[in-house]
């Protein structure tokens, strides 16, 4: 009896004995924060900063409703692009399309969620290297400096695009952010953030190297464009020029020109394929990679913007409007853009997308940028209806640039995503830049002498698509030595005189340049035009696609997105929020 | 010398004791209502002395005249009886009074139910086992109040189920208890293993298990063998099963008639890719033009040689048809059947029990399936002189779900037959399935395909469970008692993608994913307990110890490209392309808890009871500084019935009331919440940094809480228990709440801190409050025994603070932004969205209404401006429903007369509501696939459609669904329109049993059996336009979120019982 007491007696101390033990369960599976405190650690944790460039990587988003080729934001809402597919797909875009913008809208709310995911990533890298830099393991300080510069990059990168999107976002710098404190960044949006920005890009523009081996991280040309960039996003206040912002970025960019390391693509085509990434007219790209086993690092921002025919499938997104074909088109004497009256008449039928008059000539990009009925698509077939999913809802034509070339198609298992690159500024946006600088500040002609630059490469037929033919199975064309249309493209031969149509001409310059590349919304918006624009493109355009009745921009309300509802709501701080509402929504 | 007088006294004392207590032999037979009952307990009152009826239920005992001998056996009343002068007694054993004599398992020991002071139901086994399902849970539905169970009508599908409310934003499931083991999984175990339920309500009753017992416990004992000769008893049931509901979708000429109106009422000439419409002005009822063939698109003739269906040639002639895909997607008459053999007994040292249950189910949709097989083997052992008894209870199953059904899922056979094209058959021209390839079709999958190419589709799962253990009565009235329980599940799932070439948005790649895992628990409890009698004073005390550790991992893997599809060459991985290599793995579960409790009864006199808890609860899952709490209770409770002035024989037999307090927690939060830890995968940090091949980096996945510690819940409850009418009419009643503080809550991180996970926090909490109420009647008049019995419970729920007054925390959001919102002072998980008033019938009225963009005009939804600062935009969403029911009941009746018994079984809820999301698809004007009828034929429409929108009048000014408009996005956010009624009542069961006679049985040589007819889900009432109004929570923050429920099956079975 005795000896049961015991075996009791004993079972108790052993149990509790070894309690403690039993109890300490360190996570398996995971990464400690102590684990990554070392150089090597802190560059995986800056590589996972770059990985919010592309924007995908958020948990719980689908990845265009936060897409750094910004097709959502900058293009659908603009002149040059409609939502495409049918109606009833991805309301939420179909909004955005209507300028009924709304504080729940989730493709607002996770562009908001990435953009600060990626200041948070930032600033994770910054934090680390201090703590590392405090202690006896720090790396050498000119490693820290580089890895430094390279993430507040990513910082101004990111807090760029949030002052793109909102009239009145935050600046979360790595003096309050804090890993360990959820509440660390719950600063108020008391105004706009430039200044900040631009300290940002200065400072990495001071340490970046003039070259970099990896191809993904900037260089100090990059720093300086995306500076001059911040600064001609503050160029035109009101719509009037602000000769300060506009000069200091021209030095900027000239160091850019002038660095000797960036020419023009011969083709502007290669510009917009997988086999050209990271080619000598990219000042920065944002990378893409996919592999057959997983696309998880490509540009899945953009798989619903693909056409709706095999071997795409999915989904019809990211139409091209009507006013955007026709801008391209050209005087048929001087192979000069139709500045004023480009919609006077179609050009091609806004309902089934036919020639109306084969003797119109076009910009010769026209055809690299918009896939049009009639005509060779990026490689993969004669264009067709069957591209459009509801014809009679968006009309007959498609974007193009984004979309890989056949070579490159189908290597991930969604054969839409590819290692595409974003060119995220380029050479040619850099000429277009200075001529917009140039004309409100400078020389009419030195204008004139950098749109040239681009008209010149734009003309070079060795870059025009070529007329093809359709063979028996939907996929097989032959192509002939003759162009798809009648191009003509070619030079301003001026002199320029007058202020005002320099200035229409850089801009509808700009227009054809970088139409499809998520720029538009955004660039009408720094010049201050969206409300004369929008307004006149929607007037002409619902015409056609019926449904824009419904649209209406209102200014100044919508000259910025809403601040997500959800984001006020998660910022709250000892009961109050610290975000406050856009006060014009 | 003083020895002799001593023994001298002795012999006189022993001499004059048997004169005045002569002892004599009794005998008898101790039987029931259905004949003699083996087993059965004979003792006389106040002494050790008893002994056990044999099989034929004969006993014989030595007693004394005075002597009482009390006869008792699990499940029947007790019977005392003077011995007199009788020298053979035979007692008729009564069934228990559910209130009174019933066996409670309570924690770590066992408690008459008269005893019980805390909320505790019982359930009955035999109204368990009257419905077929697939767990436990599901035969609970309806059966126990303040237990709230949502079924899934998907073969192999488990219960959500909630004790008294939603005490927590975070995890709301109960603790399992099965045979001693917890578990969080009601999967894979047989249900006709089990002889009883216990459902411990309130903290009272469950806080002996401590931290995991806030949301309540319900305890599972499995079936013992019984005393007496080995039965074998073989069960077996055959049915078939229909849909309940079917989809009311349009048909194809419908279809575009809906097509035409809604481009006529958006401004548009009105055409399609397939359908010719009338050209001129508007018409009310326009000629629908279907071509021969959808592709080519609305072709009138073809080449039928074009046909091919090849990656470089894609040209599927299909014709046009009108199909009804709920009618192809499901099938009549889908077979359940159950087969089960059980052997079992007992000797004076021994018991056993073991069966082997065989189940199956057919889906009503085609293609999925469930079966289960399982083994139990249950056996205890009794050595020196019974002090010692060694045991054991032991399940393993394996479980198989066939197919691919998941309810919510967007292209799931429900949601699909919704959405898919009528003008597409199943197969086109060649045999091959139809794709939407052709104009305006949409972009469905064909779900009839979508559940032919899932059928190879496999879940497996295998459980171990069970437990052994040794108990050892050191001296009388002490016992210590050993038990090492475990529960292991591995589990392998296979995923078979097959090519969808006819899919306009598919391909010609094949695919295979496999995963599988493991997780196992173990737990081991020692305890010592000790009871006592002295005089009028009865005292019970039970202390433990306890250590629990679970782990889990999984590992999941696939690949493309496999050279053949057959089941036998896709299955495997190794001959998919190795270049697509893919997979992933990671730690399931990993914790542990360290335990010490106590637990004392005290009644004195039979009347005053008094019971006291006490466990201190040490989990991994909190650092040091607060892994570690107490868990107090106490409760109370006075049978007023036993006191002398209470009258007895009276209108109430018997009567209890109780009260009880206690505090349990919740500790449902990840595993390694403390820890704040990166991640590194492709998905979340890759980057090709060096411009070919991708980098990859490491980013932070959850941010660490160190100071989380448990979510507190305390509850009180007053509680009467009443036995009324010669206690034929039974009453319980519990009135309780629930006050969850330090609620453990992932609130949500503001974005700019990153999107790595948040850890749980103790901030906020909430109230329930609410009744639980079972009302039985029960009497016999004859042969003619007739049952009735009813409960019903509601509670209140009320967040009471959140992290910050303002914060909101938003539930699920699909296609459309989150529809539901938790915050301060509101129900967990509201409805949240616009409400719309009706429907504006004209242009005035829409231009005097606050504009909403340029959204107003008639037949458009008239949308409250709540904050009325004479606009609609986003601050006019508000809360707009309540998942919650107000109240919730289950009814039983049941009739026998002589050898014929009637079960009828009905459930239902009321108050609740119900985010039909299916109508976001159906009823808009979403993707260009079909549209239920209510958006054709409810929809607002204008009497002169030719006339400028600014005159239109309203055709039918009673229209609920808003006006056809192929330009419309807004009406489909979120609103009232969308939010339905969700109540229901359902007959869920109706058994006519014939049990068979003497005769029968002794012609088929068998000792017993019965067989019976039964009827389930064959009336449901509800105004619910969904198929089934049992929308399960999901997520608690997503709650009665319908996103394409599987309807209830209409079930008729047959089954028979045979006991040799």
């Amino acid at each position: 009896m005795k000896n049961s007491y015991y075996i009791l007696l004993f079972a108790i101390l052993v149990s509790v004995g070894c309690a403690d033990e039993f109890l300490d369960k360190a996570p398996q599976a995971k990464i400690s924060t102590t684990g990554l405190a070392s150089e090597d650690g802190i560059a995986g944790i800056l590589v996972g900063a770059y990985k919010s460039l592309n924007n995908a990587g958020l948990d719980g988003q689908a990845p265009w409703e936060n897409d750094i080729h910004n097709w959502v934001f900058g293009g659908i809402p603009s002149d040059n692009a409609v939502k495409g597919t049918d109606a009833g797909d991805q309301p939420e875009q179909s909004f955005i399309e209507a300028y009924d913008l709304n504080s729940f809208n989730n493709h607002i709310k996770n562009k908001w969620r990435g953009v600060y995911k990626g200041v948070a990533r930032a600033n994770d890298v910054i934090t680390a290297i201090i703590a590392l830099q405090e202690g006896d393991n720090a790396m050498s300080q000119a490693k820290a400096d580089q890895m430094t510069a390279e993430a507040r990059f990513i910082r101004g990168v990111m807090h760029l695009e949030a002052q793109k999107m909102w009239r009145n976002p935050i600046y979360v710098g790595d003096d309050v952010y804090n890993l360990n404190d959820v509440n660390s960044t719950k600063v108020p949006n008391t105004g706009p953030i430039w200044d900040k920005i631009e300290a940002d890009f200065e400072a990495a523009a001071s340490v970046l190297p003039a070259t970099q081996s990896d191809k993904g991280r900037p260089t100090k040309w990059a720093a300086k464009a995306f500076l001059a960039k911040t600064m001609l996003s503050q160029g035109f206040p009101g719509g009037s020029a602000n000769a300060g912002k506009l000069n200091s970025a021209k030095t900027l960019l000239l160091e850019v020109v002038n660095s000797g390391q960036f020419k023009l693509m011969d083709k502007f085509e290669d510009n917009f394929y997988v086999s050209t990434n990271n080619n000598e007219e990219s000042v920065f790209e944002v990378q893409m990679e996919v592999s057959s086993a997983s696309w998880d690092a490509g540009n899945a921002g953009i798989g619903l913007a693909h056409p709706y025919i095999s071997p795409w499938g999915c989904c019809g997104f990211y139409q091209a409007t009507q006013d955007l074909i026709n801008s391209f088109r050209t005087d048929a004497a001087t192979g000069l853009p139709l500045l004023d009256d480009y919609n006077k008449d179609n050009v091609t039928d806004p309902l089934n997308g036919a020639v109306v008059d084969p003797n119109q000539s076009f910009d010769a990009r026209i055809d690299h940028s918009i896939g049009r009925p009639g005509i060779l698509y990026k490689r993969f077939h004669i264009m067709g209806n069957d591209y459009i999913r509801d014809i009679t809802y968006a009309g007959p034509y498609f974007m193009q640039k984004h979309v890989a070339e056949p070579e490159a198609f189908g290597v991930a298992g969604w054969g839409n995503i590819s290692s595409n690159n974003y060119r995220i500024i380029r050479l040619s946006m850099v000429y277009l830049w200075l001529a917009e600088i140039e004309v409100e500040t400078g020389s009419l002609e030195k204008a004139r002498e950098y749109v040239n630059l681009l008209r010149a490469r734009a003309a070079n037929p060795d870059g025009f698509v070529p007329e093809a033919i359709q063979g028996a199975a939907r996929g097989d064309y032959t192509t002939t030595a003759n162009p798809a249309a009648n191009y003509n493209t070619q030079e301003y031969p001026g002199p320029w005189t007058d202020k005002n149509t320099a200035r229409k001409a850089v801009r509808h310059e700009n227009r054809m340049e970088t139409a499809g590349e998520g720029h538009r919304f955004f660039d009408l918006q720094r010049w201050g035009v969206q409300n004369d624009v929008l307004t006149k493109y929607v007037n002409f355009e619902k015409q056609y696609r019926i449904y824009l009745n419904n649209a209406n921009f209102e200014f100044p309300k919508n000259e910025y997105y809403p601040i997500p509802q959800e984001a006020i709501d998660n910022s709250q701080l000892e009961g109050a929020a610290t975000l406050t509402q856009d006060s014009n929504y | 010398m003083k020895n002799t007088y001593f023994k001298t006294f002795l012999y006189m004392a022993v001499f004059l004791l048997s004169i005045g207590m002569y002892a004599q032999t009794i005998s008898g037979v101790v039987t029931s209502e259905d004949g003699p009952l083996p087993g059965a307990a004979v003792q006389i009152k106040g002494t050790n002395t008893g002994v056990s009826t044999d099989f034929d239920g004969n006993f014989s005992i030595e007693a004394g005249a005075d002597d009482t001998l009390v006869f008792s056996f699990v499940g029947f009343a007790t019977q005392e009886i003077l011995v007199g002068d009788q020298d053979q007694i035979t007692v008729t054993l009564e069934v228990a009074n559910l209130l009174e004599e019933v066996i409670v398992t309570t924690g770590y020991g066992t408690q008459e139910k008269r005893d019980v002071t805390g909320a505790v139901t019982v359930i009955d086994a035999e109204d368990l086992v009257a419905i077929p399902a697939t767990t436990f849970a599901q035969q609970l539905q309806g059966r126990a109040s303040g237990v709230n169970i949502i079924n899934d009508a998907t073969p192999g599908g488990e219960a959500t189920v909630r004790i008294r409310g939603f005490g927590t934003v975070g995890n709301n499931n109960p603790l399992y208890v099965i045979d001693g083991v917890p578990s969080d999984s009601q999967n894979n175990l047989n249900p006709n293993d089990i002889e009883t339920i216990q459902v411990l309500k309130d903290a009272s009753a469950a806080s002996i298990y401590g931290a995991r017992a806030g949301n309540g416990v319900i305890v599972v004992t499995t079936k013992k063998g019984k005393l007496g000769k080995p039965k074998i008893t073989f069960s077996t049931y055959h049915g078939t099963q229909n849909a309940a509901k079917d989809v009311d979708a349009l048909n194809a000429r419908d279809l575009g008639e809906y097509l035409y109106f809604a481009d006529v009422y958006a401004g548009k000439t009105p055409s399609h890719g397939q359908y010719t419409f009338p050209s001129g002005p508007a018409v009310s009822n326009p000629t629908i033009g279907i071509p021969n063939y959808v592709f080519p698109s609305g072709a009138a003739s073809v080449n039928v040689a074009d046909y091919s269906l090849t990656p470089s040639n894609i040209y599927a002639i299909t014709e046009s048809a009108d199909t009804n895909w709920w009618e192809e997607v499901t099938r009549e008459n889908a077979p359940i059947k159950s087969y089960q053999v059980e052997a079992s007994g007992a000797t004076e040292d021994s018991r056993y029990s073991f069966t082997m249950g065989y189940f199956s189910q057919d889906g009503v949709v085609n293609f999925v399936s469930y079966d289960r097989m399982s083994i139990r083997l249950n056996t205890s052992f009794d050595a020196l002189d019974d002090r010692l008894q060694v045991g054991e209870n032991f399940t393993v199953s394996l479980g198989n779900r066939k197919g691919g059904f998941g309810n919510n899922s967007e292209q799931n056979a429900v949601s699909g037959s919704y959405k898919h094209h009528p003008l597409l058959p199943v197969y086109d021209i060649a045999g091959n399935f139809a794709g939407s390839r052709g104009q305006n079709l949409g972009n469905n999958y064909s779900p009839y395909a979508t559940i032919h190419r899932n059928q190879d589709d496999r879940t497996w799962r295998i459980r171990i469970l069970g437990n052994a253990y040794a108990s050892y009565e050191i001296i009388p009235d002490l016992t210590i008692k050993t038990s090492f329980g475990i529960d292991l599940n591995t589990d392998r799932t296979r995923n078979i993608g097959r090519p969808q070439p006819e899919y306009v948005e598919g391909n010609f790649i094949n695919s295979s994913s496999q995963s599988s895992g493991y997780n196992y628990q173990w737990v081991f409890t020692n305890t010592v307990a000790w009871s006592k009698t002295f005089g009028a004073h009865e005292v019970e005390a039970l202390a433990g110890i306890e250590a629990i550790e679970q782990f889990g991992e999984y590992f999941g893997a696939g690949r493309n490209k496999f050279p053949f599809e057959t089941n036998d060459i896709i299955s495997y991985l190794s001959l998919g392309d190795a270049t697509t290599s893919s997979n992933y793995g990671d730690v399931g579960s990993d914790y542990s808890l360290f335990s010490q409790f106590l637990n004392a009864n005290y009644a004195y006199n039979d009347r005053y009871l008094l019971s006291l808890t006490v466990r201190n609860d040490a989990s991994s899952r909190f650092k040091k500084a607060t892994n570690s709490a107490l868990f107090p209770a106490a409760s109370v409770g006075w049978r007023i019935s036993e006191e002398d002035f209470f009258p007895q024989g009276g209108f109430i037999s018997t009567m209890k009331v109780r009260y009880g307090w206690g505090v349990t927690g919740n500790q449902s939060i990840g595993d390694y919440n403390a820890y704040t830890t990166y991640r590194s995968n492709i998905y979340n940090s890759g980057y090709p940094i060096t411009g070919s091949g991708v980098t990859i980096g490491f980013d932070a996945a959850a941010f660490g809480n160190e100071a989380a510690q448990w979510e507190t819940t305390t509850t009180n409850n007053v509680g009467v228990d009443m036995a009324l009418l010669d206690s034929k009419l039974t009453v319980e009643l519990d009135i309780w709440d629930r006050k969850t503080t330090d609620m453990l809550l992932q609130v949500p991180i503001t974005f700019s801190n990153g999107d790595a996970q948040a850890p749980a926090i103790n901030i906020g909490g909430v109230t329930n409050t609410g009744y639980d109420l079972i009302v039985g009647y029960a009497d016999r008049k004859g042969d003619f025994g007739y049952s009735l019995s009813a409960n019903i419970s509601g509670y209140t729920n009320e967040v009471d603070a959140l992290d910050n007054p303002d914060s909101r925390i938003y539930g699920y959001g699909s296609r459309v932004p989150s529809m539901t919102v938790t915050q301060q002072g509101e129900e967990i998980s509201s409805f949240f969205g616009f409400n719309t008033l009706g429907i504006f019938q004209s242009q005035s009225e829409a231009d005097s209404w606050a504009p909403y963009g340029t959204y107003n005009s008639p037949g458009k939804f008239k949308i409250e401006d709540t904050n009325s600062d004479g606009q609609i935009n986003d601050s006019d969403r508000g809360i707009i429903g309540s998942p919650h029911a107000d109240y919730t009941y289950g009814l039983n009746l049941n009739l026998d007369y002589k050898n014929w018994s009637l079960n009828v079984f009905g459930n239902g809820s009321q108050g609740n509501e119900i985010f039909n999301y299916v109508r976001f698809f159906a009823d808009f004007n979403s993707f260009q696939g079909n549209r239920s009828t209510r958006a054709l034929r409810d929809a607002w429409q204008p009497s002169n459609p030719s006339a400028p929108k600014s005159a239109w009048t309203a055709a039918n000014p009673n229209a609920t669904s808003p006006i056809m408009d192929a330009n419309d996005q807004t009406s489909s956010r979120v609103s009232t329109y969308l939010i339905e009624d969700g109540s229901y009542f359902r007959i869920k069961n109706i058994q006519l049993t014939y049990n068979f006679d003497d005769t029968i049985n002794s012609l088929l040589g068998i000792a017993g059996g019965n067989i019976y007819l039964q009827a389930q889900n064959m009336i449901t009432i509800t105004d619910y336009s969904g198929l089934n109004p049992e929308i399960q929570t999901g997520a608690d923050t997503t709650m009665g979120f319908d996103g394409g429920y599987m309807p209830v099956s209409k079930t008729v079975i047959v089954g028979l019982n045979i006991n040799l």
